[in-house]
């Protein structure tokens, strides 16, 4: 090899390690800038993040993350559009937001992409019969709005079967979806009780209704709304045990920092909570136009009358909560979707789900709003 | 009867053929089936096996209820596509079937041209031989029609069909000026079809400038044989030009649409397919031709890629998709939808796989060809644009549908990361109130199975016909 | 970015200029006749080194932009990017296998690379095998068995695999009786309850050591290095004499008689245990999961198709005068196959072959799909827990390609040893 040739060679090879090196201290520039811009980019996320609601009124759509296999709750009829309970709710934040309940993106998630799907900002909420819990809301960057349905975890056997209780479960095998809280609650009761069992793991509903049919596992425990649609829908005889093991309680889900979108959620949520306890309902909403009652008022967004310090009435007008929402979204939300008792009706009464807790707290349920005043 | 053996034309006489025999049933029966001891045998076994396995499918067919089909079929044939505006899919489809129709015409009558010049015979247009060929397909679209509860789809499908026969009998009827235009109406009526479902978005606004402006510059420089600077220069400007000028155009006329994020079912698996192909295609070739390369530092990456590609299940690349993906896009840009970060990946690794076999076809190519093309002064642009990769392309053709009909099939797994394609729909079908804990997947899987079949039985037979015409890989 | 992109290119212009001045430093030092080098921008050794520095240049700003992303995102999200996950308990229980849910999540992935290793241990012969036998069935003369091949090889390859899993689970095995119940009454159990099939686990009966067997297992051993000896001798005495060999009757008849003498004088060393389900416990015998056994036939059955083309492919491939002259030395059918066709049939089919192993082990992910715990399934359920994905994905990515270059590297080894040497 001649000389020159073997010098051009080390001088590319030279000039390539100083390539490399200039990245690396771009790198490291970048590195320092960034840990200064990685804190002006928490600002910025935050910044970023808490304009939510402005990026959803701008887009035009929310987007809701949802359920696709679980009757009752979320899945997908025979036209192709999503339908439940919880996509009802998705419906109402549109309606509140937008004054579209139609204008919904609504996104198919399985147990095991939701959280991901919510922190990296895909979906704007998730609405997708998840249980609050502490763990959740602390380490899974969620944020979790007023529940809207309170469940339990219990059992479900098949109509013939031996197991009548939790003691009879001794190495039984249990289908169970990966994931859950309810996986969690299994492995806790029955490791205090000492009582063994195999447990069957599916990665969604759609896999694991065929092997409970099949009987590859005697018993199917989830949440008992679930257990209960699913009873009521399988052509099999089951019987549901009443064996309630936990607090399962069921609400939409926002990604944690953004505290202006969690209140347009939180309110727009109970909004259908105080429209039942007022007795507005999707059917009547229209007549409460010229109502006395200044509380309706308030919350409809009509104008109430305006006295000054003597008592005399000097004009209308609409009171603004402050929400960020347009003042007529309790109209909307009711007019399109429906109040609370509406939404229950449709979805969940024909499958013979009482309201149990999930009743109006002045008829001894759980179902509480703060006043919207 | 002319055989064609590189160049060689052998012509067999009548007289020099082997005697046609003709056996009687018992005769065929007993040099088929039984002509010794362990034949016998296993005919027996095997026939009785196979009509037992008749008879179950027969029973099975006609005591199977196939309402879930019934009343999902339009779930199954386009997804969750809004059901007022089922005229998008339709006109898409009419616009598909006259590019079709009009392509192969074309593709026939060059072919048929090219053949009178050599002076070789060339059989005659049969529609009965399109039909023997496309048989599958045929019976399955009747198939799926024959679930339809309203006589729409019925009349909807005849009119494609009757599409597809004009504009074959318009393509094959055209001048030579129409024809040699042919792949850019083609293109543009894809691109309109495209437009027709999914509104004058940037995509497809963007894309039909695009089409455009490359015919622009095709008719420009068509129009000397010897381009001079200004020549070239006037070709570029004015492909530019119009294409921007169509582009302003199209996003003027604002024309809402559905974005893919809103497709499903069968038409979303052969979108994802033609697409990833498509574009997996150009960067393939890219790959492959930078894996040839002697530059040490591209050869390296591109071996990295499309080894690392290669070697991992699609379905980690699509869960990749999912959860990492997003995870690489700027802060301030918004994440695509979970369909474009998989078309995104499947395009990738379409791209890794074509890239391995444009790569033998290189290989196929022999040297002498390259060393020629040199040795007249051609540059290595020009080298690779019109003599390399010509005969490595044509050399592959089998092995590119084969490409096709594998990634036609692998769309399957956009069903795992929840995306609702044909496969996926069985599912949601099953998980219906009136539909839950019956079995039915015994039904809706062959259901799927049928459409995924036809499509491909269809496509691998064509390849076969087409490796037998180029004579690829006969010695 | 645009910053990082402006540094980039300046930093490329002063080596291009360094590069010059060096060169031409170097021309005037040594004297080197230059008149007819072409100019920088026209000389091939210069455009090729700067192509790469450029490339590698793009690379690096396309790397780099990435990370920064990468971090952008992860630092908001509050993302780990280390590896300490691998410690916490999985939460993840696998059946049949004594991995509890507090066990360290690098166990229960190890858990799954164990499980994808056994489908593909017991699968890829499995495809092997009913490939060959189908291959060969396509060119029989028996016109039933030969239109029956093709139908099922036709039917097979034109459908996705997914759909083969789905289905075979769905619709065939869930059918199977179920294992419900205190002794999983209704299960099939035939041959008078040795073999138990359920749509959940499959058992059949295994071997339990008694008194002595360490010493019986020593003295398998022991007859099988007598059988290999036996059979160097027999091939020795028919190279040397050429009476026929007949080794393989041999060396098994003398491994056989050692077992079977060695068996009864240590007394009966084991005994087969009968497999039972006592009080819903699944106790003797050997249990396998039956989505194991799902999976693994499915894929068999898939990937048999294809084996069966390129076996097919490969027999054609053999030249023709071969089988006529084997026919003219009035070798049987068997004897054809066996000493002419398929060796040389399978020096060409093997290339091919390596390439649906790979396919093979890539498509146990599949096994998501019905629940089987490989090494896929597992880190899905992870991703559902909320564990840190990319390192997870990183992993199961690297287990994949080692699994790809372990069976292409036994492949190539093998295909080497295949090779006519001289070619």
């Amino acid at each position: 090899m001649k000389m020159n040739t073997k010098l051009l060679r080390l001088m590319a090879v030279l000039t390539v390690f100083a390539l490399v090196g200039v990245a690396c201290n771009t790198d490291a520039e970048t590195t320092e800038e960034s840990v200064a811009t990685t804190d002006a980019t928490d600002e910025v996320t935050l910044n970023q993040s808490g304009g939510r609601l402005q990026t959803v009124i701008d887009r035009g759509t929310l987007n809701c993350g949802v359920n696709d296999t679980l009757p009752g709750f979320g899945f997908i009829d025979a036209d192709g559009d999503n339908v439940g309970f919880d996509v009802d709710f998705c419906k109402v934040i549109a309606a509140a937001v937008l004054g579209d309940a139609e204008a919904v993106a609504y996104t198919a998630l399985d147990s095991g992409q939701r959280f991901p799907a919510l922190q990296s900002g895909e979906i704007d909420v998730l609405i997708r019969n998840t249980t609050w819990t502490a763990s959740r809301d602390g380490s899974e960057q969620a944020n979790f709005m007023p529940t809207t349905f309170y469940d339990g975890q219990d059992f479900m056997v098949r109509a013939d079967s031996p197991i009548q209780s939790i003691d009879d479960m001794q190495n039984a095998s249990i289908c169970v979806l990966q994931a859950t809280s309810t996986l969690l609650n299994l492995n806790a009761v029955f490791g205090d009780r000492g009582i063994s069992f195999t447990p069957v793991e599916f990665t969604s509903n759609d896999e694991l209704q065929p092997a409970f049919v099949a009987e590859q596992c005697e018993v199917w425990t989830t949440d008992a709304s679930g257990l209960a649609s699913f009873a009521a829908t399988l052509d099999i005889d089951t019987r549901i045990l009443g064996n309630v093991i936990s607090k399962e309680p069921l609400g939409p889900v926002v990604a944690d920092g953004d505290t202006e979108w969690a209140q347009v959620v939180k309110w727009a949520t109970l909004a259908t909570f105080q429209a039942e306890e007022f007795g507005i309902t999707q059917g009547n909403v229209d007549s409460f136009a010229d109502t006395d009652n200044t509380n309706i008022r308030i919350f409809l967004g009509l104008p109430i009358e305006v006295k000054d310090t003597d008592g005399n009435v000097t004009g209308e007008e609409v009171k603004d909560l402050g929400l960020g929402l347009p003042a007529d979204f309790a109209q909307n939300i009711v007019g399109q979707v429906g109040n609370y008792g509406d939404i229950y009706q449709r979805h969940l009464a024909p499958l013979g789900l009482a309201r149990g807790p999930n009743a109006m707290w002045s008829e001894g349920g759980l179902i509480y709003s703060p006043p919207f005043r | 009867m002319v055989t064609e053996l590189g160049g060689l034309e052998t012509v067999l006489l009548e007289e020099d053929k082997p005697p046609v025999v003709y056996l009687s049933p018992s005769d065929w029966m007993r040099q088929n089936l039984f002509n010794n001891w362990y034949n016998a045998l296993i005919t027996f076994l095997v026939g009785a096996s196979f009509v037992a396995a008749v008879v179950l499918t027969l029973r099975w067919l006609l005591a199977a209820d196939f309402q879930i089909v019934r009343t999902n079929l339009r779930v199954f044939m386009i997804g969750q596509f809004p059901r007022d505006e089922l005229w998008r899919p339709w006109v898409s489809g009419f616009l598909l079937a006259g590019a079709g129709g009009l392509v192969s015409g074309a593709m026939w009558r060059n072919a048929l041209e090219d053949a009178e010049e050599k002076g070789l015979p060339y059989p005659p247009h049969s529609w009965t031989d399109l039909l023997r060929r496309f048989w599958a397909i045929i019976v399955i679209l009747l198939f799926f029609v024959s679930f339809a509860r309203t006589l729409p789809p019925y009349i909807g499908l005849l009119l494609i069909f009757v599409t597809i026969y004009i504009t074959r009998e318009a393509g094959m009827r055209s001048k030579p000026a129409l024809r040699i235009r042919v792949p850019f109406i083609g293109a543009l009526l894809l691109l309109v079809s495209f437009i027709a479902l999914a509104g004058t978005s940037g995509l497809g606004a963007s894309s039909i400038g695009a089409a455009l402006g490359w015919w622009t510059s095709f008719e420009i420089g068509r129009r000397t044989e010897t381009p001079t600077l200004q020549h070239t220069v006037t070709r570029w400007i004015s492909a530019v030009v119009v294409g921007v000028v169509a582009w302003i155009a199209v996003r003027a006329i604002g024309f809402e649409g559905f974005g893919w994020d809103d497709w499903g079912g069968i038409h979303l698996t052969l979108f994802v397919t033609v697409v990833g192909v498509s574009i997996g295609l150009p960067f393939g070739i890219l790959l492959a031709l930078g894996r040839q390369s002697k530059l040490r530092i591209i050869k390296s990456a591109t071996v990295v890629f499309i080894e690392f590609v290669r070697g991992v299940p699609l379905i980690t690349l699509l869960l990749f998709s999912t959860f990492l993906l997003p995870l690489f896009i700027p802060i301030d840009i918004t994440i695509p939808g979970p369909l474009t970060r998989a078309m995104i990946v499947i395009t990738a690794f379409s791209a890794a796989y074509i890239a391995e076999i444009v790569r033998g076809g290189l290989q196929a190519v022999p040297l002498g060809q390259t060393e020629a093309a040199q040795a007249s002064g051609m540059s290595v642009g020009a080298i690779q644009r019109l003599i390399v990769l010509p005969q490595a392309l044509r050399a592959v053709i089998p092995a590119m549908v084969g490409q096709f009909i594998s990634l036609f099939k692998d769309t399957s797994l956009l069903s795992v990361i929840g995306l609702l394609e044909f496969l996926q729909v069985s599912a949601v079908a099953n998980a219906q109130t009136e539909f839950l804990g019956q079995g039915l997947v015994s039904v809706t899987y062959p259901f799927v199975a049928l459409g995924y079949w036809a499509f491909a039985y269809t496509m691998s037979k064509e390849s076969r016909r087409i490796e037998a015409k180029l004579g690829v890989g006969v010695r | 970015m645009f910053q990082r992109v402006g540094i980039a290119v300046a930093a490329l212009v002063a080596i291009a200029v360094v590069f010059l001045v060096v060169r031409a430093v170097i021309d005037r030092v040594t004297g080197r006749d230059t008149s007819d080098r072409p100019p920088p921008w026209r000389d091939i050794n210069v455009l090729h080194w700067a192509a790469q520095i450029v490339a590698l240049a793009l690379i690096v700003l396309l790397a780099d932009w990435l990370w920064t992303n990468f971090r952008d995102r992860t630092d908001a999200i509050g993302l780990v990017l280390n590896f300490d996950f691998l410690s916490q308990p999985s939460g993840v229980s696998i059946a049949d296998n004594a991995l509890s849910p507090n066990a360290p999540i690098r166990d229960a992935i190890a858990q799954g690379v164990k499980n994808t290793f056994l489908i593909i241990l017991l699968g890829i012969p499995l495809s092997v095998i009913l490939g060959t036998i189908i291959g060969i069935s396509r060119l029989s003369t028996n016109w039933l068995l030969r239109k029956l091949a093709t139908v099922y090889v036709e039917f097979f390859r034109n459908i996705p695999v997914l759909l083969v899993i789905v289905f075979a689970w769905g619709a065939v095995f869930l059918r199977f009786p179920s294992s419900a119940g205190q002794t999983a009454e209704r299960a099939w159990r035939p041959l008078n309850g040795w073999f138990i099939f359920s749509n959940g686990r499959f058992a059949f009966p295994s071997i339990v050591g008694l008194d002595k067997f360490s010493t019986y297992r020593v003295i398998i051993v022991v007859a099988i290095i007598v059988a290999i000896a036996v059979l160097i001798w027999r091939t020795s005495v028919f190279n040397n004499t050429g009476h026929p060999h007949h080794r393989v009757r041999y060396a098994f008849s003398s491994f056989l008689a050692i077992s079977i003498i060695s068996f009864f004088a240590l007394g009966a060393p084991f005994e087969m245990s009968k497999p039972d389900v006592v009080e819903r416990i699944w106790v003797g015998g050997f249990r396998m999961q039956m989505p194991y056994v799902a999976i693994m036939l499915a894929l068999a059955i898939y990937t048999a198709s294809h084996v069966s083309e390129i076996v097919r492919g490969s027999i054609l491939s053999v030249h023709k005068g071969q089988v006529e002259a084997a026919q003219a030395l009035a070798l049987s059918g068997f004897q054809r196959y066996r000493y002419v066709v398929l060796p040389q049939a399978f020096r060409v089919a093997f290339p091919p072959l390596i390439n649906q192993f790979l396919n093979y082990s890539k498509n146990t992910s599949l096994a998501v799909a019905i629940g089987f715990a490989e090494a896929t399934s597992i880190v899905f359920n992870l991703f559902g827990q909320s564990q840190p994905a990319p390192q997870l994905l990183l992993i199961l990515m690297l287990v994949y390609l080692a699994f790809s270059l372990l069976l292409s590297l036994f492949g190539n080894f093998v295909n080497g040893r295949l090779q006519i040497v001289g070619r």
